[in-house]
């Protein structure tokens, strides 16, 4: 079985990690590599920033499960995740799982934008058919993608979904494309209501950024800045982003609709054990707060 | 107090037109007519300088230097007090992608610095591959800098770098 980690710290941390795993990286029957692309990792190295110092822990793309790093990062700690990985069983050569029919569309294409294979997916009816191919940020529809096919592909419970590997050939009939990311990214901005994450199986997740829109391009709100900055800095639940943050409900679910199905945001099981964010405390400096009023926050 | 924002890129990248667009002065810029085609009729040979005057105590410097590393000399007038730094890389501009590796390690640029990539010139062609390869230069770094591609004359992109620098400020 070969797993895949990445690291979405720096400096010592990742050093540490790809030190290990160059001694030693056969674990308990898997082969385990370092990946640089945190999107394509099977496991993901992640550190949360928190009042009192800062916790890691692995989190498993594959099935979501979290798996604190304990005490801290360190040789021992490292070598024993490796160890518990190389024991699951992580499937790494399974497609994505069967497709609910009865599951939304945005749900089917969410986990198929978090899932780390590099597949495509293909949404048919008796009218249209859309190959989605992330890999490669693109789209292919044998009709006009405009806001008509959104509504189809929303609208229509009886479509077949077929998940295909990334080396099969499109079909000719798929002669109109878009950027994959512009068009996810709308879909998930049109959305101001939790219905897409109500559909989730995990409970209260917590929410990690592991990667920038770029919001040179896509459409976004001011608040997104902070929400991505935060974000990075520390994995956060729904609540938390509200109480830390002081978000609107309805702009989070925007962001979270479309940092999710863009994959640029990742879920993260909350456990009953896990810190909670707090509030930073008041008296950010005047250098910060002045410049804030500056530039219109 | 006078903190600093270093905007460090190559030619052509953007540099004097986004510290233009920022300043609260008029920039002072040390432009020449160029000597051969660079596809302007003008470039800096040495420093661009404007400034931000965020209360009556604090100025927010914005220094426009060469990212090329043999001018790496002129570099050290900005390190010292440097708050943040912007990264200008011209699309499809091959010697600005690979002198990357080099400004990242010079000014130390780990994640709780505020730095930000901005990809210029991306009218006509688009920007994807360039994103595509400076990621992969961050990649190996474990730095997750954000990377926009953005018009360096349009006013609101400026605004957009800044705010996310303090955006990332506030979040350390």
């Amino acid at each position: 079985m070969n797993i895949r980690i990445a690291c979405a710290m720096g400096g010592r941390d990742l050093a540490l990690i790809k030190s290990i795993l160059s001694l030693q990286s056969e674990y308990n029957g898997s082969q385990l590599s370092f990946t640089e692309d945190t999107r394509q990792s099977d496991v993901l190295v992640v550190k949360d920033y928190l009042d009192d110092g800062a916790v890691y822990y692995a989190l498993n793309r594959k099935n979501g499960q979290k798996t604190p790093i304990l005490p801290n990062l360190n040789p021992k700690s490292l070598r024993h995740l490796f160890s518990a990985l190389g024991q699951q069983s992580l499937h790494a050569n399974q497609s994505i799982a069967a497709v609910d029919q009865l599951k939304p569309f945005k749900t089917i294409l969410l986990e198929y934008m978090q899932a780390n294979s590099d597949s495509l997916m293909m949404v048919a009816s008796s009218d249209w058919c859309v190959l989605f191919d992330k890999d490669n940020n693109r789209m292919h529809a044998n009709r006009k993608i405009d806001q008509a096919l959104v509504q189809a592909l929303i609208d229509q419970p009886d479509h077949d979904t077929e998940i295909l590997a990334a080396s099969d050939p499109l079909p000719a009939e798929l002669e109109h494309s878009a950027a994959l990311e512009n068009w996810c990214w709308q879909l998930g901005l049109d959305d101001k209501t939790q219905n897409m994450l109500k559909r989730l199986d995990l409970n209260d997740p917590k929410f990690k950024l592991i990667s920038w829109p770029n919001f040179g391009e896509l459409k976004f709100k001011p608040e997104f800045i902070q929400l991505c900055s935060g974000l990075w800095h520390s994995a956060m639940t729904q609540k938390e982003i509200i109480q830390h943050m002081g978000v609107e409900p309805a702009l989070l679910c925007q962001f979270l609709n479309a940092t999710l199905l863009t994959g640029h945001l990742a879920m993260v099981p909350n456990h009953d054990t896990d810190h909670t964010t707090t509030a930073k405390p008041t008296g950010e400096s005047g250098f910060i707060f002045n410049l804030k009023r500056l530039f219109g926050f | 107090m006078h903190k600093k924002v270093a905007f460090i890129g190559s030619v052509g990248s953007g540099k004097t037109t986004i510290i233009d667009n920022l300043s609260s002065i008029n920039t002072v810029n040390t432009d020449v007519e160029s000597s051969v085609d660079i596809g302007k009729e003008m470039t800096t040979v040495g420093i661009d300088y404007g400034h931000i005057v965020v209360d009556q105590e604090t100025t927010l410097g914005l220094y426009g230097v060469p990212g090329q590393r043999k001018f790496s000399f002129i570099w050290d007038f900005v390190k010292d007090g440097l708050w943040a730094v912007v990264i200008l890389v011209r699309n499809r501009d091959r010697e600005s992608i690979h002198e990357l590796d080099h400004l990242l390690d010079y000014f130390d640029i780990q994640q709780h610095m505020p730095c930000v990539i901005g990809i210029t010139h991306v009218d006509s062609e688009s920007g994807e591959s360039t994103i595509k390869k400076i990621k992969s230069t961050l990649q190996p770094r474990g730095l997750n800098l954000p990377v926009y591609t953005i018009d360096a004359r349009d006013k609101e992109c400026a605004n957009l770098i800044m705010r996310t620098l303090i955006a990332i400020e506030e979040s350390q």
